[in-house]
């Protein structure tokens, strides 16, 4: 696999100003079978830092968080915990607590928010 | 008993060290007279080697020199003649080792360079480094990205 490549091309989507980028690595990236690629892109969408990149990592289940593997779920909380600006995340994670209907999602953010308030 | 005055004593020793300065001059002065063949004053084994040492003890006649020295040149000469030579023709031959090398190291690194260039030709070069540059892509648009992504991951899938 021309590791490189993919991880370029994810990188610069991450970084791209136009919001469509999101609904490129939310379709093509988090999808994707490979826990590496998973991984890279969580990172890149959570680095974004925008409410529709968090919204994705945070909410949908088995992306993000709270993806199925423990690796990919790992690094993005990891991602979270390393912002800057946590603001916006926190947020998603209050209305994940709040109004989320599955119980996982909600016990899942509610341990990333309890972390997130750890370390900030 | 008569007591000497340290006066006295002292004119007597005086005079006793002149008259061993005095012998002393004495024995000098004739050790020079005995060397003076020899300036640099140089013994052998304790006694000082003198003038007639230093020459020759047969004169040598002056025409049977000439003729020495003139068959000895002429051997210089000749010896002198043959080294050149000698050295000449070592010369030579170094250059002609050297011009060899020197042909055969242009040669194989003709061949070599040459090999180069043809691999290079037959070699498809990919420029990745420029081509998939972060900060070139990110100013491409989302759609090409799109689907530079997808042909990645589809052959990343089929691998």
């Amino acid at each position: 696999m021309n590791n490189k490549r993919v991880k370029n091309i994810i990188e610069a989507l991450g970084k791209h100003k136009d919001e469509e980028s999101i609904e490129v690595l939310n379709e093509l990236g988090t999808n994707c079978p490979i826990d590496e690629i998973r991984e890279m892109t969580s990172k890149a969408l959570i680095r974004k830092n925008t409410h529709r990149a968090l919204e994705l990592m945070i909410v949908n289940k088995g992306k993000g968080i709270n993806d199925l593997s423990a690796r990919v779920a790992m690094c993005a909380i990891n991602e979270l915990l390393a912002l800057k600006d946590k603001q916006e995340a926190i947020k998603i994670l209050d209305d994940t607590i709040n109004m989320h209907s599955e119980k996982e999602v909600q016990d899942t953010a509610r341990s990333v928010k309890a972390l997130m308030s750890f370390s900030s | 008993m008569q007591k000497i005055s340290p006066l006295r004593s002292s004119i007597e020793a005086f005079n006793k060290f002149k008259a061993a300065r005095l012998n002393k001059a004495d024995k000098a002065q004739k050790t020079n007279q005995q060397s003076q063949t020899n300036p640099f004053g140089i013994t052998f084994k304790g006694t000082v080697i003198q003038m007639d040492v230093f020459e020759k003890a047969e004169k040598v006649n002056e025409n049977t020199q000439k003729a020495i020295s003139l068959k000895e040149k002429m051997q210089n000469t000749g010896k002198l003649l043959a080294s050149a030579w000698v050295g000449t023709i070592n010369k030579f031959s170094s250059l002609k080792t050297n011009a060899i090398a020197f042909g055969n190291k242009i040669k194989d690194s003709t061949i070599a360079a040459a090999k180069k260039i043809r691999d290079f030709g037959n070699t498809k070069v990919e420029f990745d480094v420029f081509k998939y540059n972060v900060s070139r892509l990110q100013n491409k648009p989302v759609s090409e990205l799109r689907t530079m992504l997808s042909n990645e991951l589809q052959g990343v899938t089929n691998e």
